[in-house]
């Protein structure tokens, strides 16, 4: 896994993205099942 | 912004099930319930979208970069077990079958049959299928090997997930949701017939042909192909190749290779090869003549529009290759710009064509700085590794500050070199590397 807490630019900004995207497929899935 | 694209696409597909569920006109079942639905909705398209991002579609690994392709393919993969474990787990209404009185299935869960054996079985293939990924390098088996199961696992995968949705699932009832998994599938599908299929035969027809094999150090070979009854190829100097060699174009047994020749010097393209165990260890019997296929271009370690006022290239070993690519376009376009060639070994008898370093160093003026880590008697280069020290005593002066940096060598090197390049105050966006390796 990409180790997130390590100063290293390009896989800081890929994990935050892939993170991100992870947040927002759950929000989606909260929303869906909310609705 | 060609990334932030394929993120908004992304979230379209994976999304497009949720959407097409809510608007179904179902009367919503208990929260738990249906989160587990979503979760197993929203696994399956990130399965499927997995075939898509195997890294030999250009569209997208081309916008961005072959490793950031690879790397999302094994995340997103991860995302997609977790989602996938999770969903039978949700679950809270009784197991039973259809009642008259429940045409939509809002009371009960359907799970008998087809839909059952189908989605115990994807259940248990899947964790397989990325656990046998991530461990890859400590499996007994060849890179075709696993590379051959891994996509007949995802397809066999899928397959059984789009019948489980089919037969089990709630809001795959609906025809538009049947049309778009048929319509993921089918895409999945289509992405392992181009990759196997389409270009294969695309390659027949742009056969190449062994123009020379010598050694250009210990255990790395100097491979140069010759396009066979076409113009050859057109790609950027840093590019690499999937290179296959001697059999079939159909053949799973091709391996990435930097093109360490750069498209000014003319159709022939020549690759740097290191002996790793494979079939990298028969090149020095290749004989010439032997016909060769490449998938290519592949990559994004290129100069194309970069501005900074000067270039400094770290290799390590055989990542010197796509070094001699750039270092020779920028000779021929006739670049002012300053350059400086770091370049790592662990013993002389590795440093891979001595003559055209010379070259390099005549035509371009360009700084090379050889460091050895166990140099002979008479060694007048640097000495030790290419480390966080050697690299900061390099370019710790501030007028390094706007260059770009071009690394390619061992993993545990580039990420030193980026790390610390990162730390003397270079923007991440003035780095450039591309890996081979993926975990």
């Amino acid at each position: 896994m990409i180790d997130i807490g390590r100063p290293h630019a390009s896989r800081l900004r890929l994990a935050l993205v892939f993170w991100a995207l992870n947040l927002a497929v759950c929000a989606g899935l909260l929303l869906f099942a909310a609705r | 912004m060609p990334a932030f694209a394929l993120i908004v696409l992304y979230l379209c597909l994976v999304f497009a099930p949720l959407v097409l569920a809510g608007l179904s006109g179902r009367p919503p079942r208990p929260l738990m319930d249906e989160l587990a639905a979503g979760a197993g909705l929203v696994a399956f398209a990130i399965l499927l979208v997995e075939f898509l991002l195997s890294g030999r579609f250009r569209a997208i690994s081309g916008r961005v970069g072959m490793d950031v392709t690879m790397r999302f393919h094994q995340l997103l993969a991860r995302s997609a077990l977790a989602l996938a474990l999770i969903h039978p787990f949700l679950y809270t209404l009784p197991f039973n079958r259809p009642l008259p009185y429940d045409p939509t299935r809002q009371l009960t869960l359907t799970f008998e049959g087809e839909g059952l054996v189908t989605g115990v079985l994807a259940f248990a293939l899947l964790p397989s299928l990325v656990v046998l990924s991530i461990a890859r390098d400590k499996l007994p088996y060849r890179y075709e090997t696993w590379r051959l199961a891994h996509g007949l696992g995802a397809l066999a995968i899928a397959g059984l997930v789009y019948v489980h949705a089919l037969e089990a699932g709630r809001y795959s009832q609906d025809p538009l949701m049947q049309g778009l998994w048929t319509g993921l599938v089918a895409l999945a599908v289509l992405s392992l017939v181009f990759v196997y299929a389409i270009k294969p035969l695309a390659q027949m027809r742009h056969p190449w042909r062994v123009a020379a094999v010598r050694s250009a150090a210990t255990r790395t070979w100097e491979v140069t192909l010759a396009p066979d009854g076409h113009d050859g190829l057109t790609y950027r100097a840093g590019q690499f190749a999937w290179l296959n060699i001697g059999r079939t174009p159909f053949s799973l047994a091709e391996n990435p290779f930097s093109i360490a020749s750069a498209p000014a010097d003319g159709p022939e393209v020549r690759f740097l090869v290191k002996e790793l165990g494979d079939f990298t260890s028969t090149l020095g019997a290749v004989e010439v003549g032997t016909r060769a296929y490449l998938d290519a271009p592949h990559g994004h370690l290129t100069l194309e529009g970069r501005r900074e006022p000067g270039i400094a290239f770290l290799a390590g070993g055989v990542g010197i290759a796509p070094m001699f690519a750039l270092l020779g376009q920028l000779i021929r376009e006739e670049d002012p710009r300053p350059t400086v060639l770091v370049y790592g070994n662990r013993t002389a008898a590795q440093i891979a064509c001595g003559e055209e370093l010379a070259r390099i160093r005549r035509l371009h003026r360009t700084e090379i700085v050889q460091v050895l880590s166990e140099p002979p008697p008479d060694w007048d280069g640097e000495v030790g590794l290419l480390d966080a020290a050697r690299i900061r005593a390099l370019f710790s002066d501030p007028k390094y500050r706007d260059w770009l940096f071009v690394l390619c060598g061992p993993p545990a090197m580039m990420e030193i070199a980026e790390d610390t390049l990162i730390q003397i105050g270079v923007a991440p966006r003035q780095i450039l590397a591309e890996r081979f390796r993926y975990d």
